[in-house]
């Protein structure tokens, strides 16, 4: 990877709730076009590295490097210019990241809008664009995100969080609350729309499965610290810490 | 007290409100009888100046102030008749206007309270009067080159329509974080096919705050913009006081496809022949001037 500048650097980021720590001194990187996975159990610690990296919650400690720029001390209008043109998340909950009384053509319009679109034709037709890519049908883009299945809204959520096409995408848990069947549907997606754009991705997931499909990179967390990282095969097949080892063999898969 | 017989349970409700109506009229004409000029005190007539001043330094930003109770119901226009009484000096000629009529009950009553709390002129004349009170219009004809228009205001808050919290609503101001108002005008346009906003059509002032222009029709929505004349908006029950000062920008929020419009009458003024004023439907009277006083010395001249 040398010669490659990171399209984000991670160095030592540590947040803490109270007395108890969330997250410990995590340093990664993640490369332009690249996907790495962030795996471990519920309470690792591994959604709030991705809430502190989209700044919804402030770090403790530690540098957060986005395209060169530090961001942990961004002021609030470049955090929402960082959150709509750097990166986009998509949440578990797809109520987090949608707004569910709004049309899917308006969910995404908010983040053109925000942008200064100013053509309510040319917002549409994004719009339908954008919801084409995720595999939605053009004559749903009026309906209210509320009337979208769970499936849907993910779909919805990836094509709102692309709307400014930053380099950056962030999931947390993104197929977690759905069923099995559509969870593979949605992986899919996400496979093919990496292939497509070559955004760069950071995937959290309880989920080996998810983990093993989608990141070329993991990392493993476990009670607020990585405990180990590397190419994703490597540290799934051939684990050498000694919770990793557990995880994967606990694991269904 | 007791001799003035209001407090007193056995007077009837007719009565006592002669009797303080009796007391109003002696106010008028002897200010040191426990009224100031102008009803309200000194110091609150300052501390109303002040969060004016505040006001037009900062156009179209909502300015807190002290709201007093008056004689007059909320949401009668105590906003409005706060600012006015704040401002109105002895030689001013004053107007007030309700829904484009000056004899509207709530226009005659307010007018009442000013000309007797202070004896100065009153005027239907909008090109005379140098201090207009007014609710949902402007006036059409010509006014005053150095009137203040004073508007009443029921909401301030333009984001109130898409965020029900002050503490959001002031912090979304404070980002210039106005994309939900415009996700709404998007979303109606998208349902109905046009913004389907009939009035508190808000407006970019300056190109940084948004306003809510009170529910002035659009007509007059387009006069506020490098308008000639200070417009003062105030806000009793809400407790605001807003300011538009003169040759301010005032942009309402509009898309390139679905330009901002005005509503378009069906017919001149059936009565002084009008096409450029703002016109509403009567039944059997056809399209009407809303701003009689206009409409009025329009039927005069001819």
């Amino acid at each position: 990877m040398t010669g490659i500048d990171a399209l984000l650097r991670v160095r030592g980021l540590t947040k803490r709730y109270g007395r108890r720590t969330a997250c410990e001194d995590v340093s990664f990187e993640v490369y332009p076009g690249e996907i790495l996975g962030i795996v471990g159990e519920s309470g690792s610690g591994k959604s709030t590295v991705l809430q502190c990296v989209y700044l919804d919650a402030g770090a403790d400690a530690g540098s957060i490097r986005l395209a060169g720029e530090e961001i942990t001390e961004a002021d609030v209008l470049r955090r929402r210019w960082l959150r709509s043109f750097r990166m986009g998340m998509v949440h578990q909950d797809a109520a987090r990241g949608l707004d569910l009384n709004v049309s899917a053509g308006g969910n995404i319009a908010e983040r053109l809008l925000a942008a200064d679109w100013r053509h309510v034709g040319r917002i549409r037709s994004r719009g339908t664009d954008l919801l084409a890519r995720v595999e939605v049908a053009a004559d749903r883009v009026d309906d209210l995100a509320s009337a979208y299945s769970g499936g849907m809204r993910q779909r919805l959520q990836l094509a709102k969080a692309m709307a400014n096409e930053p380099p950056l995408l962030l999931l947390d848990e993104p197929t977690s609350s759905l069923d099995v069947h559509v969870q593979a549907a949605i992986l899919d997606l996400i496979k093919e729309l990496h292939g497509q754009t070559g955004v760069a991705m950071v995937v959290v997931s309880h989920d080996l499965g998810v983990i093993r499909l989608l990141a070329q990179r993991t990392l493993v967390m476990y009670r607020g610290r990585v405990v180990e990282s590397g190419v994703t095969e490597q540290v799934l097949e051939d684990p050498q810490d000694a919770y990793t080892q557990l995880l994967v063999a606990s694991s269904l898969g | 007290m007791s001799g003035d017989g209001l407090t007193d349970g056995r007077d009837g409700a007719g009565r006592t409100a002669g009797r303080l109506a009796g007391l109003v009229a002696r106010a008028g004409q002897q200010h040191g009888d426990g009224y100031s000029f102008a009803f309200l005190d000194e110091h609150t007539k300052r501390e109303l100046r002040r969060r004016t001043l505040k006001a037009v330094a900062l156009p179209g930003h909502q300015v807190a102030f002290g709201s007093r109770e008056m004689p007059l119901a909320r949401g009668w226009g105590t906003g409005g008749i706060q600012l006015t009484l704040s401002l109105v000096g002895p030689a001013d000629v004053v107007k007030v206007i309700d829904q484009g009529d000056d004899a509207s009950m709530n226009a005659v009553n307010i007018r009442a309270l000013i000309g007797r709390t202070t004896g100065v002129r009153t005027t239907r004349d909008a090109a005379e009067a140098t201090l207009i009170q007014t609710r949902h219009r402007i006036p059409d004809g010509p006014v005053h080159p150095a009137a203040i228009v004073v508007l009443q205001v029921p909401f301030p808050e333009p984001l109130r329509l898409v965020e029900p919290s002050d503490a959001v609503t002031r912090r979304m101001h404070a980002e210039r974080d106005y994309s939900k108002m415009w996700l709404y005008l998007y979303e109606d346009i998208v349902r109905y096919g046009r913004i389907s906003l009939s009035y508190r059509y808000p407006c970019m002032v300056n190109g940084t705050v948004l306003m809510d222009p009170t529910p002035i029709p659009r007509h007059d929505v387009a006069k506020l913009h490098q308008s000639p004349r200070l417009h003062l908006f105030g806000a009793g029950r809400e407790q605001r006081v807003y300011a538009l000062p003169p040759y301010t920008d005032v942009v309402p929020l509009d898309f390139e496809d679905h330009p901002f419009e005005t509503e378009r009458a069906g017919a001149p003024c059936s009565r002084c022949g009008s096409e450029m004023s703002f016109r509403t439907e009567v039944p059997g009277h056809g399209w009407l001037c809303s701003d009689t006083a206009y409409c009025d010395s329009r039927v005069g001249s001819a």
